[in-house]
């Protein structure tokens, strides 16, 4: 079995995009394409930033398909959620609370989140309204395919800031957004 | 800090880059080729290897050009490149003396355990402009090409290769040990060497911490640091004598997750120095020798001599004055350049922030002075303003 890698330019492609959703909250970005059919565009934020020195859990299956490809890929160890520094989430009921968030002296040891999610648009029905740094006043942000409890439980009320998940919601096709934990997310007018 | 983001300025910035772009990729002479700058500008290549943390010449080639051959930016690209690679696994620890050879001296004593192996070496050639015309030169390079080839079909192996002993020597540091002639400051414990790319090392911090940042820093700000304490004000030097200058290659082994064997993966070209010390201070076993360690990516022997000289000064100054501090803190081409660099960014908050307080000192003098001559009209007493009347600004304030 050939190990899916990211190399030169996709590799620089998927940090572009997983930089700059970061950066604009709920703006919505391309993925380069998979490396692989074994790589769900889900994956793919783990796999073009996770090396040996982090733990991956999948679904809460240490026997996860997607996990055991992530480890051959970059080294990361497989783990439990709670200790996971990528958490990664092939549909919206896995549960994802009781992560790492870090703490104010180490933010960067908050788990980074990934979720896929059926569809992701600028507005529509549902929308949600995201506030904060990378926002200019604010943005709206349509959901589909994720629980509202959970896409209300993101950002900033995912841990006293700067501790806090950084997430990103991913579409099969690759398109992704993202919430990080300095970003506010409220219900939109209907 | 205040600084602002140069807002209004897009069409400025990417009209520049435009044009950094155009002189990059037009020019006014043939495409440089990657192989050109790896096989013609090796030294440039090691350097931005060294001082970027990244062992690859294609790379820091490609570095280079881009940088269009500015060291400093080419080791930012490669340090900013290295930054985003995933790590996959982690060396076995290589112990130095498996270093095959390619050069070899040993200033300090003329018969030492292994051969003298001058090797490729400036060190002994008069500075003399090579004026040689352009087509001579050519013909030259074409000739050499051709005679190499021959060489290397004919895969003739010279009696004098030299042998294993020769390609791999021993120490001179073994032999003084041997005549317990060195203070030993090697450790029992094996702690894990601090990894500077994760952890910035600041004073305090272990010799691992300190010889990773020197093998990382830029080579002018090692070379200074180490003239600044020979012939400048800081004087942490005093008798050098180079035991080892190597130049070879160190092999690169890992483990295999599934069999758990040692496989050799490659190889890395290093330079190596150990600088005897002469250990005269108070304090100090005078009767012994002190040996400092460098070691760095490429050949640079300027960079690994200033290290090992400077690693064993750091030591006999025992945190006693700045120069841990400066090895530490102030060597690394990247943070002093992208300092100084920074300062061509926007400043106005900073600097209008610093005008307001200029305005402000001068209104409260103002505003001072203005009571003071009012309260030396209503006081006639007042005239001797020679004598003593407070501080001189004062005395200016009421002369004026």
């Amino acid at each position: 079995m050939a190990v899916p890698v990211l190399t030169g330019t996709p590799s620089q492609a998927a940090f572009d995009a997983i930089l700059r959703s970061l950066s604009e909250p709920g703006s919505i970005r391309q993925l380069p394409p998979s490396p692989s059919p074994e790589v769900p565009a889900y994956a793919m934020v783990a796999l073009a930033l996770g090396d040996i020195d982090l733990g991956v859990c999948v679904d809460d299956d240490p026997m996860h398909p997607v996990a055991l490809m992530l480890r051959a890929a970059t080294g990361m160890t497989i783990t439990g959620r709670d200790n996971a520094q990528f958490v990664v989430c092939s549909n919206e009921a896995v549960p994802v609370g009781n992560l790492l968030t870090g703490t104010a002296l180490a933010p960067e040891d908050a788990a980074r989140l990934t979720i896929a999610v059926d569809d992701l648009d600028a507005d529509g029905d549902g929308a949600v309204v995201l506030r904060g740094p990378g926002v200019p006043g604010e943005r709206r942000l349509c959901v589909r395919g994720l629980d509202r409890k959970t896409l209300l439980s993101l950002g900033r009320t995912s841990g006293t800031f700067p501790a806090g998940i950084d997430t990103w919601l991913v579409t099969a096709e690759g398109r992704i957004a993202a919430i990080p934990r300095s970003t506010t997310v409220t219900q939109g007018e209907h | 800090m205040g600084y602002v983001a140069a807002k209004g300025g897009f069409d400025a910035i990417q009209a520049a880059e435009t044009l950094v772009r155009r002189r990059r990729i037009e020019g006014r002479s043939s495409w440089l080729e990657l192989d050109q700058i790896v096989d013609r500008l090796r030294y440039s290549v090691d350097r931005v290897m060294g001082e970027g943390g990244l062992w690859d010449e294609q790379l820091s080639a490609r570095a280079f050009r881009q940088a269009e051959g500015d060291v400093i930016e080419a080791a930012h690209l490669i340090r900013a490149h290295r930054s985003t690679l995933p790590r996959f696994g982690y060396a076995r620890v290589v112990d130095a003396d498996e270093i095959d050879v390619l050069r070899r001296i040993v200033p300090a004593f003329r018969e030492p355990p292994g051969p003298q192996l001058l090797g490729r070496t400036l060190d002994y050639t008069g500075r003399l402009l090579d004026q040689t015309p352009e087509d001579e030169g050519r013909r030259q390079a074409a000739e050499a090409a051709a005679n190499r080839r021959e060489r290397v079909v004919s895969t003739q192996v010279s009696a004098d290769e030299p042998t294993v002993d020769q390609r791999v020597p021993g120490r001179l540091i073994d032999v003084l040990r041997n005549l317990d002639a060195l203070v030993d400051r090697r450790r029992d414990d094996d702690p894990e060497p601090v990894d500077i790319s994760r952890v910035a090392a600041r004073p305090g911090a272990p010799r691992s911490a300190r010889l990773s940042t020197m093998a990382r820093a830029e080579t002018g700000a090692l070379v200074q640091l180490w003239y600044r304490n020979i012939l400048g004000p800081d004087r942490n030097l005093h008798e050098v004598t180079l035991g080892e200058v190597r130049h070879g290659r160190l092999p690169i082994e890992v483990q295999n997750p599934l069999t758990g064997e040692t496989v050799p993966i490659g190889s890395v070209r290093v330079t190596e120095v150990e600088a005897i010390e002469d250990l005269d201070g108070v304090e100090e076993d005078r009767t012994r020798f002190d040996v400092g360690y460098g070691i760095c990516l490429g050949h640079n022997e300027r960079k690994a001599i200033a290290m090992a000289n400077l690693d064993v000064a750091v030591d006999r100054a025992a945190g006693d004055g700045p120069l841990e501090q400066s090895v530490l803190m102030t060597t690394d081409g990247l943070d002093a350049s992208g300092f100084l660099e920074h300062l061509k960014l926007p400043h106005y908050v900073t600097f209008r922030s610093m005008m307001e307080r200029k305005t402000a000192m001068r209104e409260a003098a103002g505003t001072k002075r203005q009571e003071r001559l009012a309260q030396g009209r209503s006081d006639c007493e007042v005239t001797d303003v020679s004598g003593d009347a407070g501080a001189p600004v004062e005395r200016e304030d009421v002369l004026r």
